[in-house]
C-alpha cells in the first residue's frame, strides 16, 4: 500500500511535468502568435472601451482631468437636450430608409448579374467601384457638387422642363440625399446576393417553372425564401453600418449636420460634442448608449429572423 | 491541471498586457516636459531647436507663413520649423485633439472664439513675463492688444486686424445706377430699400444679397448698434425679443426680394469663401471682413468695392482677425514667443505678410509696408481707417463656448428661414439653449 502510493507519487511527477512542458510549449507559442491581435484588442480596443465607460461618468473637457458627475451625463441627454432627441430621429429616419433601400437596389442588380452572360464580370466589377469609392470624401464632394442648387442634377432636371432645387441646402432633401448616397453604395450586399444566388439550384427552378409559375411567382416563392439566409445577414451588417453612417453627413453639410440640423446623425452629433464642444464625457456617456441601442435594434432584428428567414436544411430535420 | 497551467498563464498574459500598457504611457508621457524654459526668459539660440507651428488657411496663407518662418531660420539657423494647416472648418477639433494628446504645436493661431476657452483650460500660455522684453508690442494699438487678454492676462498676440464690410459687386450694380455711396447706407431700412431695387432690376439674377440671419458676425454688429453685446459675461448680452426682431428684419428683407431665399445663402453659411454667393454670382452683395477682399477678388473676374455695413458704425471695431498663441506645455516656450514677436515686429517679415491674414496690427510695421501697397490694398487700409475711427468699443473676448452659439444660430436661422419656424419661436429656442449651453460650458 505504502510502496504503491509511493510509486504513483513519483511517476505522476515525472509523467506531469513532460505534457506540462509540452503543452506550456505549444501555448507560448500561441500567444506569441495571438500577440499582435491581444495588443490590438486590449491596447486599441478594449482599455479605451472601458475608459470610455469611466469618462462617461466623467466632465471631461479634453485638456484637464476627469471629474466624476456620477450619472449626470446620462440624464442630461434623456431630459435637458432636444438636439439629442433630434439627432436620434434624425439617425432612425436615415437607417430605416437607406437601409431597405440600399438592399433592394443590391438584391435588384444581382437578380440581372446573377446569370452567366457575355461580359457579366465587367458589369459586376464595375457595379461594385461606387462601394470602393464610397466611404470616401471625394465622392461626399462630388455629391455635393451635384445635388447643389447649381449642380448637375438640376441641369438635367432642367433639360427636362423641371424646376430642381437646392437639394442639399433644403432641410427638407438634404437627409434624402444622403439616403441616395448610401443606396448607390450596393456593391457589397450585392457581391453576397450574388454568391446566395449562386447557390440556389437550378432545379428548384425548373420544376416550378414546370408547375407553371411564372417569373414573379418563381422569385416570390423559391428565390426569396432560399435566399432569405443571405439577406437577414446583410440586412444585419447594413443596419448596423447605417446607424454609424458618418463620413458622407460630416463633409456634405460642412461638419455640423445642417441645414437647421436635418442631416445631425448621432455619431455626427456625438463627434461634435467631443471634440468640438469640449464635452468628451458626454461624448462617451452618448457613445454608450448608442452602443447598448445599436445592441438592442441588432438583437430584435436576429429576433425576427425566425419569423422569415428559411434554412434550406430545416426539412431534413 | 489545466485549470491551473491555464489560469497562471492567463496571470502571465494579463501581467504582459499591463506592463504593456505602461510602456505605452511611459513612451506617450515621453515627450510632454513641462517647459524647461522659465516664462520670460531669453529664446534659446544656441542649441538646434525645433518648433511646430499651426494655422487655417488657404494656399496663399501656407506660402506666405512659409517664407516668415525661413527667414527665421536664417537669421537663427538653430531654430527650425514644422508646419501644419489646414481650413477653418474642423482645425479647431483638430488642435483639441492634439492638446488632449499632449503634442498640440507649439505656435498655434487662434481667433478670439476660442480664446477664452483655451486661457481658461491651460492650452495657451500666459505671455505677459515677456512683454517688453522678447516681445515687443509698443507699436500696437492697445484696443487691439487687449482683444488677446483673459481677465487682464496677455495669452494671445492679434496676428492682424480687420473690420466687418459690405462687399459690392461693382460690375453688377454700376450699369443699374445702383452703385452705393462710399459711406453706405444711413439705416438697415435704407440698406433693405436699395436691395430690393437691385433685386427688382436684375430679376433675381444675382439678388442684391443672400440671408445672412445665420452670421454670428453681422448679428454681433447689428446688436452693438443698439448699445448691446453678443456676450454679457457668460450669459448671451441678448433677449429673445432682439433676436426675433434680428430673424424679423431677415424676413422682410427676403419679402422684399432683397436678401435671397434660404436655399441659395445655406451653402454658405459656413463661411468657405469658395462658396461665397458673390463668387457664384447668385447675389450682388455680401457682408464680409475688409482683409478678405483681396481673397474674395481672386475668385471673381468682377470688379468689387468695399462699403461700411448699414447704419451707424459703432457696431464696428477693430477686430483682431487672427491671433498667435503659444502652447502652454511646448518644450520652448520662450523661443515660440520670440517667433510670435518676429511675425507682429519685423518690418520685413510684415513685408511678406502683407494684409492677407489683415491689416498688420503694428503700427511701425504698416508704415514701413503701406507706401509698396497696390491700389487695392491702399483701398482696404483707407477703408479700414476710416471704420474703426468710429468703431464703437472693443467687445470683451467672447465667452466660453461660442462656437456652439455659432452653430446654434445658424440651426434656428435656417429653421425660421425655410419657414420652418416663425422668427420668434426660433428666437425663443436659440437664446433658451445658448443661455444652457453657455452655461454649461462654463461649469
Amino acid at each position: 500500500m505504502v510502496t504503491a502510493v509511493s510509486e504513483t507519487s513519483t511517476a505522476r511527477p515525472e509523467s506531469a511535468p513532460r505534457g506540462w512542458r509540452v503543452r506550456r510549449k505549444e501555448a507560448v507559442a500561441g500567444y506569441v502568435f495571438l500577440g499582435p491581435w491581444l495588443l490590438g484588442l486590449f491596447g486599441i480596443t478594449l482599455l479605451p472601451m472601458l475608459y470610455s465607460l469611466y469618462l462617461s461618468f466623467t466632465d471631461y473637457d479634453l485638456l484637464q482631468d476627469p471629474e466624476w458627475v456620477g450619472l449626470e451625463n446620462y440624464e442630461r441627454m434623456f431630459t435637458g437636450d432636444p438636439q439629442f432627441w433630434s439627432s436620434v430621429k434624425v439617425t432612425l429616419l436615415f437607417a430605416v430608409t437607406s437601409v431597405p433601400l440600399k438592399l433592394a437596389v443590391a438584391l435588384g442588380v444581382a437578380l440581372l448579374l446573377y446569370r452567366s452572360r457575355r461580359g457579366v464580370g465587367l458589369y459586376r466589377s464595375l457595379y461594385y467601384v461606387p462601394s470602393l469609392l464610397g466611404g470616401s470624401v471625394a465622392i461626399a464632394i462630388v455629391w455635393q457638387t451635384l445635388f447643389g442648387g447649381q449642380g448637375a442634377i438640376n441641369a438635367v432636371l432642367a433639360f427636362f422642363g423641371v424646376e430642381g432645387r437646392a437639394w442639399i441646402a433644403d432641410p427638407a432633401t438634404a437627409l434624402g440625399t444622403l439616403v441616395l448616397l448610401a443606396a448607390w453604395q450596393f456593391g457589397a450586399p450585392m457581391v453576397i446576393f450574388l454568391a446566395g444566388l449562386k447557390q440556389i439550384p437550378a432545379e428548384m427552378f425548373e420544376a416550378a417553372a414546370l408547375d407553371g409559375a411564372g417569373r414573379f411567382t418563381q422569385f416570390w416563392h423559391v428565390t426569396l425564401p432560399l435566399l432569405s439566409p443571405v439577406l437577414f445577414f446583410n440586412l444585419v451588417l447594413e443596419t448596423i453600418a447605417g446607424f454609424q453612417s458618418f463620413t458622407a453627413a460630416f463633409v456634405i453639410s460642412g461638419g455640423i449636420g445642417g441645414p437647421a440640423d436635418s442631416t445631425l446623425l448621432y455619431t455626427l452629433y456625438l463627434y461634435l460634442r467631443g471634440f468640438g464642444d469640449f464635452q468628451m464625457g458626454y461624448a462617451s456617456a452618448m457613445a454608450w448608449v448608442f452602443l447598448v441601442a445599436l445592441g438592442i435594434i441588432t438583437a430584435i432584428v436576429f429576433r425576427s429572423g425566425s419569423l422569415w428567414v428559411h434554412y434550406a436544411d430545416e426539412g431534413d430535420r | 491541471m489545466a485549470i491551473i497551467g491555464s489560469a497562471r498563464s492567463l496571470r502571465a498574459l494579463l501581467a504582459g498586457a499591463a506592463a504593456l500598457t505602461v510602456l505605452a504611457t511611459a513612451a506617450c508621457g515621453g515627450g510632454s516636459r513641462s517647459s524647461d524654459q522659465q516664462a520670460g526668459g531669453p529664446p534659446e539660440r544656441e542649441q538646434p531647436v525645433q518648433l511646430a507651428v499651426t494655422w487655417w488657411g488657404g494656399p496663399a496663407r501656407a506660402e506666405l507663413t512659409q517664407k516668415v518662418l525661413d527667414l527665421y531660420t536664417q537669421k537663427h539657423p538653430n531654430v527650425t520649423f514644422t508646419t501644419q494647416w489646414q481650413g477653418y472648418s474642423g482645425y479647431y477639433d483638430k488642435v483639441n485633439t492634439t492638446a488632449a494628446g499632449r503634442n498640440a504645436a507649439d505656435i498655434i493661431q487662434i481667433d478670439n472664439r476660442v480664446l477664452r476657452e483655451y486661457a481658461n483650460k491651460g492650452l495657451i500660455a500666459p505671455l505677459d513675463a515677456w512683454v517688453g522684453n522678447t516681445l515687443q508690442v509698443d507699436g500696437i494699438d492697445p484696443k487691439l492688444m487687449d482683444t488677446g487678454k483673459v481677465d487682464g492676462k496677455l495669452y494671445a498676440v492679434p496676428l492682424a486686424a480687420n473690420t466687418g464690410a459690405f462687399v459690392v459687386d461693382k460690375t453688377v450694380v454700376e450699369p443699374l445706377g445702383l452703385l452705393p455711396p462710399e459711406t453706405g447706407w444711413a439705416s438697415w431700412d435704407e440698406f433693405g430699400s436699395w436691395a430690393a431695387k437691385v433685386t427688382q432690376a436684375t430679376g433675381q439674377a444675382p439678388w442684391a444679397f443672400r440671408d445672412e440671419s445665420a452670421s454670428m458676425s453681422v448679428f454681433e454688429f447689428w446688436l452693438r448698434q443698439q448699445g448691446k453685446e453678443l456676450y454679457d459675461g457668460q450669459k448671451p448680452g441678448f433677449t429673445t425679443e432682439d433676436v426675433t426682431k434680428w430673424f424679423e428684419m431677415w424676413a422682410g428683407f427676403r419679402a422684399s426680394g432683397g436678401a435671397s431665399p434660404a436655399e441659395v445663402a445655406q451653402p454658405a453659411n459656413g463661411g468657405d469663401i469658395s462658396k461665397n454667393t458673390v463668387l457664384t454670382k447668385q447675389t450682388a452683395g455680401t457682408f464680409s471682413y475688409d482683409n478678405q477682399l483681396t481673397e474674395i477678388a481672386k475668385g471673381t473676374d468682377h470688379q468689387l468695392v468695399l462699403v461700411p455695413m448699414p447704419g451707424s458704425q459703432t457696431g464696428a471695431y477693430a477686430r483682431p482677425s487672427q491671433f498667435f498663441t503659444a502652447y502652454a506645455k511646448g518644450d520652448n516656450a520662450a523661443t515660440a514667443v520670440d517667433v510670435i514677436n518676429f511675425f507682429v515686429s519685423d518690418p520685413e517679415a510684415g513685408a511678406i505678410l502683407g494684409t492677407e491674414r489683415g491689416l498688420p496690427p503694428n503700427k511701425q510695421v504698416r508704415d514701413a509696408i503701406s507706401p509698396k501697397f497696390d491700389d487695392q490694398l491702399k483701398g482696404v487700409l483707407a477703408f479700414d481707417e476710416r471704420v474703426t475711427a468710429q468703431a464703437g468699443p472693443t467687445p470683451p473676448v467672447p465667452a466660453q463656448g461660442d462656437s456652439q452659439m455659432t452653430r446654434l444660430l445658424q440651426a434656428s436661422a435656417e429653421n425660421v428661414g425655410f419657414g420652418r419656424q416663425s422668427p420668434a419661436d426660433g428666437a425663443a429656442e436659440f437664446v433658451a439653449q445658448a443661455t444652457a449651453e453657455l452655461e454649461r460650458a462654463a461649469s
